[in-house]
């Protein structure tokens, strides 16, 4: 436990220090603040007198919105995680001290997360001003920050992930932000995948599950496939780490 | 203190290094010299556990490096190649980290952290951050991270690559007082740095250990293999030649040249020590003219370089 924290603290320090986090910050604020500006402008122009539910048709909405910019932003926060260890050769230095490689992986996981939890955090202001104006099912909101956060677990995974594999930080975002996006629209014109098929693709789709939590729906399998996505990408870290035993510092 | 049995390391079909095996006394410092490409780097990398190897074992204090890894690195203190260092972090934080994660107890690390940085002569960039400071300095923040636990093996890969004849003294004279009771292992292609710092000399080349002494029974060979060079004037046809034969002594080259109307004859004679008491002596007592005589030692740089180019 006394290695994890040392070495969150590191990786902490290091965020704090890298400018375009603060760039990545602001960008994610902007694009999450427009969406929910317009989300909310579509609901009282047209939805409102529909009696379609805030929850429907702005939240809901919102979140839609929301995942995208998450598959925006987090590739920009995780693209340096292992390529800058790798391209310093400071990976060398850590793999040497006597800690295990899960900790190490654990920690700079847990520190991208906790930047990522704070963003999304910011974003509460939005729905507490709303609060003010209409009233809110706070139940439903919770289930849609919880889907973002969720798809923010496996969408760090993944860069965590691929920045393991290339030095190149501009590589390792463009690599994740590729495969995030494969994820978020997997389902999209899913039809020639067969009846199987389609439901298999539909579940691996991450705008399906968000749609559900916008909804105010927590399902115990959208759960279990955020999870269980997220371990298995950083057991996949584990071993990507492990492939210096016969590949070396390539 | 460190034993090596037949270390082998592949790289898909690439034979880093082959059937390594040495072992390295407490208190030894030991240089491992070769060429670029030679395999140094991948011996350092095992011993360090940053990998395995695909055949054979080492062992550090009596822990194998594969099966005792996590009790292994507490041992060593591994400068890699290049100083890589936290660029992003002040040189005290960085090195309270490595303090924190190399298990150094929690009430010592300020003193600790402290020690060093006195050692290593930078406590005065304490506060600095490490991407601004020079080469010379970053070296010895790595060498400082090395040495927080106070490890009793250190591992330096080229520790002074890269720095200019100034620092270069310096980082040597820091390798040689943070040496004292550790068992230092010291990666180089530079003959005369191995030579001034260790004890003992490892050379490899294309990933086999090709020849493995002390500096100084190196040095007795160097002297050994030597060349008597004699240049004579007025002498006998086969003078020379003769005395050679009474003397059981080889002629490698001879050489001739008319210098002011007389006859200069220059021979190099393979000598197995210097003899030249007893040449000149029968020379002189023959009559004959003795311009110069001299003894030519080979240099450790010449039998290395001999050993890897065979």
């Amino acid at each position: 436990m006394r290695n994890f924290w040392s070495l969150f603290k590191k990786e902490f320090y290091i965020y704090i220090n890298f400018f375009i986090l603060y760039a990545v910050i602001t960008i994610f604020l902007l694009l999450s603040g427009y969406f929910f500006f317009t989300a909310t402008v579509r609901f009282d122009t047209f939805l409102i007198d529909e009696g379609v539910s805030i929850t429907e048709g702005l939240f809901r909405q919102f979140f839609l919105d929301m995942v995208h910019v998450v598959c925006l932003t987090v590739p920009l926060l995780t693209m340096r995680l292992f390529s800058e260890e790798k391209k310093t050769g400071t990976i060398e230095l850590i793999l040497t001290y006597p800690i295990r490689d899960m900790e190490i992986i654990l920690a700079k996981y847990s520190v991208c997360l906790a930047i990522f939890l704070l963003m999304l955090c910011i974003t509460g202001i939005y729905p507490f001003l709303i609060s003010h104006i209409w009233r809110l099912n706070i139940a439903a909101i919770l289930s849609g920050y919880l889907g973002i956060f969720l798809i923010g677990c496996a969408f760090i995974s993944i860069g965590l992930l691929v920045s393991s594999f290339t030095k190149d930080q501009i590589v390792a975002a463009m690599v994740t932000f590729g495969i995030c996006l494969l994820f978020l629209t997997i389902a999209f014109n899913a039809g020639w995948a067969g009846f199987t098929g389609q439901k298999i693709l539909v579940h691996l789709s991450f705008l399906e599950h968000v749609n559900k939590f916008g909804k105010g729906v927590i399902e115990s399998g959208s759960i279990a496939h955020c999870v269980i996505f997220t371990i298995c990408f950083i057991l996949f870290t584990k071993e990507s780490l492990k492939s210096r035993y016969w590949r070396g510092l390539k | 203190m460190i034993v090596a049995r037949n270390l082998t390391k592949y790289f898909g079909s690439f034979r880093a290094v082959e059937n390594i095996s040495f072992t390295v006394e407490k208190g030894e410092i030991v240089g491992l010299i070769g060429p670029n490409g030679s395999g140094k780097t991948t011996i350092m990398r095992i011993l360090t556990c940053f990998m395995p190897p695909t055949r054979g074992t080492a062992s550090i204090g009596g822990y194998d490096v594969v099966k005792d890894s996590l009790v292994v690195r507490k041992y060593i203190g591994y400068f890699p190649e290049g100083a890589p260092l936290y660029s992003n972090l002040p040189v005290k934080t960085y090195l309270k980290f490595v303090a924190e994660v190399k298990g150094v107890a929690t009430n010592l690390i300020k003193k600790n952290v402290q020690k060093v940085m006195e050692i290593c002569s930078i406590t005065h960039v304490s506060n600095r951050y490490i991407e601004y400071l020079s080469k010379g300095y970053r070296q010895r923040v790595c060498l400082a991270q090395a040495i927080i636990n106070d490890p009793p093996v250190l591992i330096l890969d080229e520790p002074t690559v890269g720095l200019d004849p100034k620092q270069v003294v310096e980082v040597r004279s820091l390798i040689k007082k943070l040496s004292g009771k550790r068992t230092v292992i010291l990666s180089s292609h530079i003959l005369s740095e191995i030579s001034a710092i260790c004890d003992k000399i490892i050379i490899i080349n294309k990933g086999n250990i090709i020849a493995q002494d002390t500096i100084s029974n190196l040095s007795k060979i160097a002297q050994k293999e030597g060349q008597l060079i004699l240049k004579v004037r007025n002498i006998p046809e086969n003078g020379i030649e003769n005395l050679c034969d009474e003397l059981s002594l080889d002629i490698i080259s001879k050489e001739y040249k008319m210098e002011n109307g007389k006859q200069i004859y220059k021979y190099a004679i393979s000598a197995d020590d210097d003899i030249r008491y007893v040449i000149s002596n029968k020379i002189i007592t023959n009559g004959w003219e003795l311009l110069e005589i001299y003894f030519k030692g080979i240099t450790l740089e010449d039998i290395y370089l001999k050993l890897i180019s065979e």
